[in-house]
């Protein structure tokens, strides 16, 4: 356990190093997080301006669901797609070989190898947004809120790499599948706004089938002291479960690989 | 027989040989086609959140048919409509590539031409399908389906392609003097999607908003095509708007030949 820490925190430093190296403006990173934030703030404005509440939503409240949103994009954009298009490129050319021979597990080297560090612009607009609804609004979370918040962020956050994970070990059967990421920042999409937003069925899909309610409605919910305890642990389950499946599909997608060259 | 028009028939001739070579191209990536349906699938949120707040009762006109009629046909429109060469001019601006295109007795916007019109021919009917499916499927939604009105819409349709394809014609060719001309791009279509009612119908936004926005080229990228098929505006208003956006889509086009003119000269004096 300790070894793979040791190792997560060389691979930060190591992608940190290459992201110094090849410094993509994050100048013109946080303008495109700020354009994405601008229509997405927009498109609430406009629904506020014809209607006063939202599903029992008000409009500061539904722009925590938007922070949220733009962290959840942000984690993915940063931490997980790298990954996702390093191993489809890794299969292309056959070099996923030398992700296998190394001697540690291959799923933790191969889904947390990279990071691309610049796009920490969606992160600080989402927080900023967070920081200022929950002013606008005069809450003040407590100790509690604030430590339910993390463990229900951090459950979304394996949600994600597991559901991105997944589709990525596709690619072992299927070889070119580039852009399979897609699939999940598409899904991600309907996280922009609260789940009560929605009307049924879409509501119950998104809450209880792909469940990206517990992604960015369910922690907003904890801040915002309006939760449905229940949730939480369904959200989790259902993050743990889909973790196993990720380690499975790995399993099996390395037990199927025969090398591109071989 | 002019010099110009001899020119032209030389290029029209070329036309049938450099599509058909393009929709070989465009077979060959099919696989990626799969990712379009997702991205297609994209105004379905924006959808589901107006349905549900429509059963309050209609706003601005819109019942919960009407915003299906619309969100349904903009999925089909962007297909149309929208297109994505920025960052291929930038690479072939960049790695040099260009010269080969120069070389050439054709200009290098006939192969992005070329380009676009073929990739629509896969890209229209994959949407296609599913958006008459749930056009079908839903009911009370209305369309206006008179010969004159589709004509109409095949007009408007023909001009935010052709408002796109300027568009981004004359972002691409910043590359020859600035390095992101893919943020740039990146920066248009976000605006153009809000602004030309891709997120939003331009009805629900506030009054004075609503007639700055029908002064602009964006709206022919999805709102005035969608409005003239589902009805939402009269023939001549909707002959006025194509013929405004039409008269934008010339000078667009001016600014992309001057930009390309002045690129071309100093990407030859770099010695590419």
């Amino acid at each position: 356990m300790k070894r793979y820490l040791r190792l997560l925190a060389l691979f930060f430093k190591n992608s940190l190093q290459v992201d110094m190296e090849y410094r993509v403006n994050f100048a013109g990173l946080l303008f495109m997080s700020l354009m994405d934030a601008t229509w997405s703030v927009g498109g609430a404005v406009l629904f506020y301006s014809h209607r006063s509440s939202i599903g029992g939503w008000s409009f500061n409240e539904t722009l925590v669901v938007i922070g949220l949103y733009f962290l959840a994009y942000g984690f993915v954009d940063m931490a997980v797609r790298p990954n996702i298009d390093d191993i489809v490129e890794h299969i292309r050319t056959g070099t996923m070989d030398f992700v296998l021979v190394k001697p540690v597990d291959s799923q933790v080297h191969a889904t947390l190898r990279r990071y691309r560090f610049q796009k920490v612009a969606s992160l600080l607009v989402g927080a900023a947004i967070i920081v200022y609804a929950l002013a606008q609004l005069r809450a003040a979370p407590g100790a509690g809120q604030i430590a339910l918040f993390i463990v229900l962020c951090a459950g979304g956050a394996v949600l994600l790499y597991s559901a991105m994970t997944i589709l990525g070990t596709l690619s072992f059967w299927l070889v070119d599948i580039s852009n399979i990421d897609e699939f999940i920042v598409g899904f991600l999409e309907a996280g922009r706004y609260p789940s009560d937003a929605f009307p049924e069925p879409v509501r119950g899909f998104i809450t209880f089938v792909v469940p990206i309610a517990f992604i960015t409605t369910v922690p907003a919910e904890v801040v915002l002291g309006k939760l449905t305890p229940q949730f939480v642990l369904y959200g989790w389950v259902f993050a743990a479960l889909l973790l196993l499946g990720s380690v499975a599909m790995w399993r099996a997608a390395v037990r199927h690989y025969n090398s591109a060259s071989s | 027989m002019g010099y110009h028009t001899r020119d032209m028939l030389r290029t029209l001739k070329i036309y049938p040989a450099l599509l058909r070579a393009y929709w070989q191209r465009a077979l060959v990536y099919r696989a990626t086609y799969l990712v379009v349906l997702v991205n297609a699938s994209f105004p379905l949120v924006m959808m589901a959140i107006w349905i549900g707040l429509a059963q309050g009762g209609a706003i601005q006109g819109y019942g919960a048919a009407g915003f299906a009629a619309y969100y349904l046909a903009a999925i089909l429109v962007r297909r149309i409509t929208g297109c994505g060469i920025v960052r291929d001019i930038e690479l072939l601006v960049r790695n040099g590539d260009l010269s080969v295109y120069l070389l050439r007795p054709l200009d290098v916007v006939h192969f992005y031409i070329a380009r676009i019109l073929t990739a629509r021919l896969i890209t229209i009917p994959i949407v296609a399908a599913p958006v008459l499916i749930g056009m079908l499927i839903t009911p009370g939604i209305q369309l206006n389906l008179t010969p004159y009105n589709l004509a109409l819409f095949a007009l408007a349709c023909a001009v935010g392609l052709a408002f796109e394809f300027t568009a981004q014609y004359a972002i691409g060719g910043l590359s020859f003097w600035m390095t992101q001309a893919h943020g740039a791009s990146a920066a248009f279509t976000l605006a153009e999607s809000f602004l030309g009612g891709y997120i939003v119908p331009l009805a629900l936004f506030p009054a004075t908003l609503q007639i700055v926005l029908q002064a602009l080229p964006f709206q022919s990228s999805v709102a005035l095509p969608v409005e003239i098929l589902i009805g939402r505006v009269t023939p001549d208003a909707a002959a006025a708007r194509i013929l405004l956006c039409a008269a934008w889509v010339f000078a667009i086009a001016l600014g992309a030949r001057l930009i390309w003119r002045a690129g071309v000269r100093s990407f030859s004096a770099v010695g590419a």
